[in-house]
């Protein structure tokens, strides 16, 4: 047999599913339907997506109006969860907030899987010089305290709700660069790519077609704990000030109404309910993470 | 070994110098003059301008980071603006409060975390793993200073059962034994809020680790020896599982510092955090650049620490 | 005269799954005698690791158990002992050797503290009379420079030498039964050899019996005293090795033989058996064969058929004989 044709059948077998017809991602999505944390994680995510997306409808008042009559009001049955330090319905802001909270934990992330995948893929494939030079700027990036920088940054460019995004973005590549330097580096040498080789495909090809749909797996499921990640570091900064501004409400920037230590032991609602929605909005994000990592790992046979 | 670690320190060189480049932009694109607050601002004008001259102020970019880099190396990072006294000192002051926070923080995690770990991975699925398992779910998905806040609520102000805030009593005058306890009183509190995330993600990343040793072919070799079943889970298994452990836990010293600034700002902890973040507020960004940088050196050796560490232990590594 | 070493009568063992228990061993029994060897033969699949692991009590956890059977070693029934009786009995007793000798070690123990384990376990050595002892075994075994390659590390030793550790491990308690599974797959050809021999002499030397699994009947050849064909859990052909290769009987066995390139002069081509082995839940009705056989019958679909004695010595499961 000529090499080519050895090629083109290797190549068939690329596209080819298993004999019995079902595709190692059909495998994975049965695997995750029978995970009660996942699924029940998911059902959450949906339902506050839908939260997010329908704000205006479930809620009655107007997110940023001013009241100074009814400032520091008790949740009642006008205020389900009471009114904050401008007379703002605390209940209208806190699902306008999911709003933010879920947007910069997905553009974040969005922004950091597009420039890790890139170069943790380049690095790994095309190796050498290229590859040192990527690994030991991951390295350096690796030894800020993220917080830290971000608290800096924020500092001197002021705070802003793109700046946030992108600065997140461009903290958190080097995770995802890392994991699918790996990835690619141990795909690098199985027989697929070799045929693609074979076959006279160019490394930027090989690289998008071939090797980083084999990656997926470890990236989708580090893009979803990435997004839990983005939540819980948006709370964080909008709680130190340097986050979302005000007027617009996000679960971190309500959550710094507590630094004032009388809002924090007697007006329990302005705090406690922003607290509890990241707590809440995570934990899904990581039961379902999780279970997906589960789903997708070939080693665990049900 | 030898061959490896030197490696790694070569390795370490151009990282360094990116940290410091890194830096140095920073302390460039913050608004503002930085060479003013590079000089002792108690001389006289005169020498002022002799000074400026000699930091660099008239010369090129290169030369000013060349300059810069000599000073900083000699333990000279300029002067603080509100403190008006060397950034040197102040850090000083404050590094160790935020050292004794975060290395207590990872003690207390590592203590608990690992042995919970180790059984849950040989209980697998039973009551304990299970519980285990959602408690370090939400150990994971909660905001640091969200648990400081609900502490200092629930437990410091309705219970009285400790201080609110800070990290001695303002006011008393205690000594000797009555100062430690003074201490350790202030100290529970924030210390477990950031050893708790770091606590739920060690347990879960010691089971698995665990786990994955357990199914090795070595281990049914152990068994096939007629070893008791506690020896091969606690030294066979155990030993192979713990290497990558120590690892993530000289790592996790990046992820303890980054939550200390926000749990010293939650109670008021006079550390590093609180100095970097009312820094930012002042706008005195000489001490927030060169903490930055002394912030990042730390986590640069934790994470050579923990590449010598794993050399160390692992055979593999040690003699080839 | 010889004594029997060890009888399994009737081991059924089963493995736990989502769909239900699914059956593994379905009325497995043998017999070794002291000082010979039994080859277990069959394709991957039939059973014959999951003989080995039911009689060191060693079955996957928590899914396998041992359904139901006996297993008489020295007159004491194995599947009815507690586990800490068990852990006297392994690598003590009855020793164990696996297929991947790259993976078998535990990477983080010197090869000596290895050895010396066993040896501290079960015969309480410590000291310089343990490591005297590892030396020698070692040496038993033909690994040269015993007395260095004592204090070094398993990733150190290339394949064959892993394996021949694996062996001195096994033997340096003086087993009475040694289990080798597949011990020389993994290996190079011209290792395989060596570590055979090596298998044989100590055998001859230190009077041990050895139960031999392996799919490759050129082994069973060098190896056994006798053998007995596994097919889908069950024993389908058991006799002596001599008769199994003048005269096989079962369909099965005489395929396996055909399918060897030793027998392409004597059958003109490369035959295989056609078909796969089924899977264990989808298990023909009557003779687990009767889907690839040539000779298959009416009856071979219906029942299942016992294993008989034909002939002295010579044991068949098959309607052909029957």
């Amino acid at each position: 047999m000529s090499v080519i044709n050895e090629a083109t059948d290797k190549k068939a077998i690329l596209n080819k599913k298993n004999s019995s017809g079902i595709s190692p991602w059909q495998i994975a999505v049965k695997k995750l339907k029978k995970n009660k944390l996942a699924m029940f994680g998911l059902f959450i995510l949906g339902v506050l997506a839908l939260a997010a997306i329908f704000a205006p409808l479930i809620t009655s008042y107007d997110r940023d109006l001013i009241n100074m009559a009814k400032i520091y009001e008790a949740p009642s049955f006008n205020h389900w969860l009471g009114t904050d330090e401008l007379g703002r319905d605390v209940y209208t802001r806190l699902v306008y907030g999911t709003r933010i909270s879920l947007s910069v934990g997905i553009v974040s992330t969005a922004v950091s899987v597009i420039i890790g995948v890139i170069l943790g893929a380049v690095g790994g494939y095309l190796g050498g010089i290229v590859d040192a030079i990527i690994m030991r700027i991951v390295d350096i990036f690796m030894c800020f305290p993220f917080y830290l920088i971000a608290i800096v940054v924020a500092g001197i460019f002021g705070p802003s709700l793109l700046i946030l995004m992108a600065i997140m973005g461009i903290l958190s590549w080097p995770k995802i660069a890392r994991i699918v330097r790996a990835e690619v580096l141990t795909l690098k040498h199985r027989e697929f790519v070799e045929a693609s080789r074979a076959l006279g495909l160019n490394s930027r090809k090989i690289i998008f077609k071939h090797i980083i749909p084999n990656t997926m797996a470890p990236i989708i499921v580090y893009a979803t704990l990435g997004i839990a990640q983005g939540i819980l570091s948006e709370a964080g900064l909008s709680y130190l000030g340097l986050g979302v501004k005000q007027p617009i409400p996000s679960w971190g920037n309500m959550l710094s109404a507590a630094q004032n230590f009388s809002v924090l032991v007697s007006q329990w609602w302005l705090w406690i309910p922003p607290g509890i929605m990241v707590l809440f909005t995570v934990l899904s994000i990581n039961f379902f993470g999780d279970g997906l990592r589960d789903a997708l790992d070939p080693k665990i046979i049900q | 070994m030898r061959k490896y670690i030197t490696k790694r320190l070569l390795l370490m060189i151009p990282v360094l110098l990116g940290i410091s480049i890194v830096i140095f932009s920073l302390i460039n694109i913050a608004p503002g003059d930085p060479f003013s607050s590079m000089i002792d601002p108690n001389i006289t004008a005169s020498d002022k301008q002799n000074m400026l001259e000699s930091i660099g102020y008239y010369d090129t970019l290169p030369v000013k980071y060349v300059k810069w880099l000599g000073r900083a190396a000699h333990g000279d990072l300029g002067y603080s603006i509100r403190y008006k006294e060397p950034v040197t000192d102040v850090i000083m002051r404050n590094i160790g409060n935020t050292m004794l926070l975060s290395l207590s923080a990872l003690l207390l995690s590592v203590l608990i975390a690992v042995p919970i770990g180790v059984i849950s991975a040989t209980h697998k699925y039973s009551l304990f793993d299970y519980v285990i398992t959602v408690f370090s779910f939400i150990g994971l998905s909660i905001p640091v200073f969200f648990l400081g806040m609900l502490m200092i609520k629930f437990l410091a102000f309705d219970m009285n059962l400790f201080p609110i805030s800070g990290m001695v009593t303002v006011g008393a005058d205690y000594s000797g034994i009555q100062k430690f306890f003074d201490l350790i009183q202030h100290m529970i509190l924030p210390v477990t809020a950031l050893g708790m995330i770091n606590m739920a993600s060690l347990m879960r990343y010691t089971r698995s680790s665990m786990l994955e040793v357990i199914t090795q072919d070595y281990i049914r070799t152990a068994r096939a020896k007629g070893l008791k079943e506690r020896r091969v889970i606690y030294k066979h298994a155990l030993k192979n599982a713990l290497i990558p452990v120590v690892t993530v836990i000289c790592m996790s010293m990046g992820y303890l510092l980054s939550g200390a600034l926000l749990t010293e700002t939650v109670f008021s902890w006079p550390g590093m955090g609180t100095l970097i973040y009312q820094a930012i507020l002042n706008r005195d960004y000489p001490l927030v650049t060169s903490s930055t940088m002394v912030l990042a050196m730390f986590i640069l050796f934790s994470n050579l620490l923990a590449d010598i560490l794993y050399a160390f232990l692992d055979p593999r590594i040690k003699f080839n | 005269m010889s004594e029997t070493l060890i009888k399994v009568k009737n081991l059924v063992t089963s493995f736990k799954s989502s769909e239900g228990p699914i059956r593994v061993l379905d009325g497995v029994s043998f017999s070794i005698d002291k000082g010979k060897v039994l080859g277990i033969v069959g394709e991957s699949g039939c059973g014959k690791s999951i003989t080995s692991l039911s009689i060191m009590r060693l079955l996957p956890q928590p899914n396998g158990y041992i359904e139901s059977g006996e297993i008489l070693y020295n007159g004491v029934d194995l599947t009815k002992l507690s586990s800490s009786e068990m852990e006297a009995l392994r690598g003590n007793d009855i020793s164990m050797i696996f297929q991947e000798p790259m993976t078998a070690l535990n990477p983080v123990f010197s090869i000596g503290s290895q050895i010396g384990e066993v040896l501290e376990v079960h015969k309480r050595l410590k000291g310089r009379e343990r490591r005297e002892k590892t030396i020698e075994m070692l040496k038993l075994v033909g690994i040269p420079r015993p007395d260095k390659i004592v204090d070094e590390y398993p990733h150190q030793l290339s394949g064959g030498m892993r394996q021949r550790v694996m062996i001195a491990m096994a033997l340096s308690c003086d087993p009475k039964l040694l289990i080798a599974d597949e011990p020389t797959t993994a290996l190079d050809v011209t290792i395989q050899v060596q570590i055979l021999e090596l298998i044989k002499s100590l055998k001859d030397n230190l009077n041990t019996s050895v139960m031999f699994i392996t799919h490759d009947l050129g082994v069973i050849a060098e190896m056994a005293d006798e053998v007995a064909v596994m097919y889908l859990g069950r024993i389908v052909e058991y006799t002596t090795v001599d008769d199994i290769f003048e005269n096989p009987m079962h369909p099965y066995t005489m395929g396996l033989l055909c399918a060897r390139l030793v027998n392409v002069k004597k059958c003109d081509k490369l035959t295989c058996i056609p078909g796969m082995v089924p899977t264990l839940n989808n298990r023909p009705k009557g003779c687990a064969f009767s889907t690839r056989c040539t000779k298959c019958m009416d009856i071979c679909k219906e029942e299942m058929p016992e294993l008989k004695q034909i002939k002295p010595n010579h044991k068949v499961r098959c309607w052909l004989y029957s």
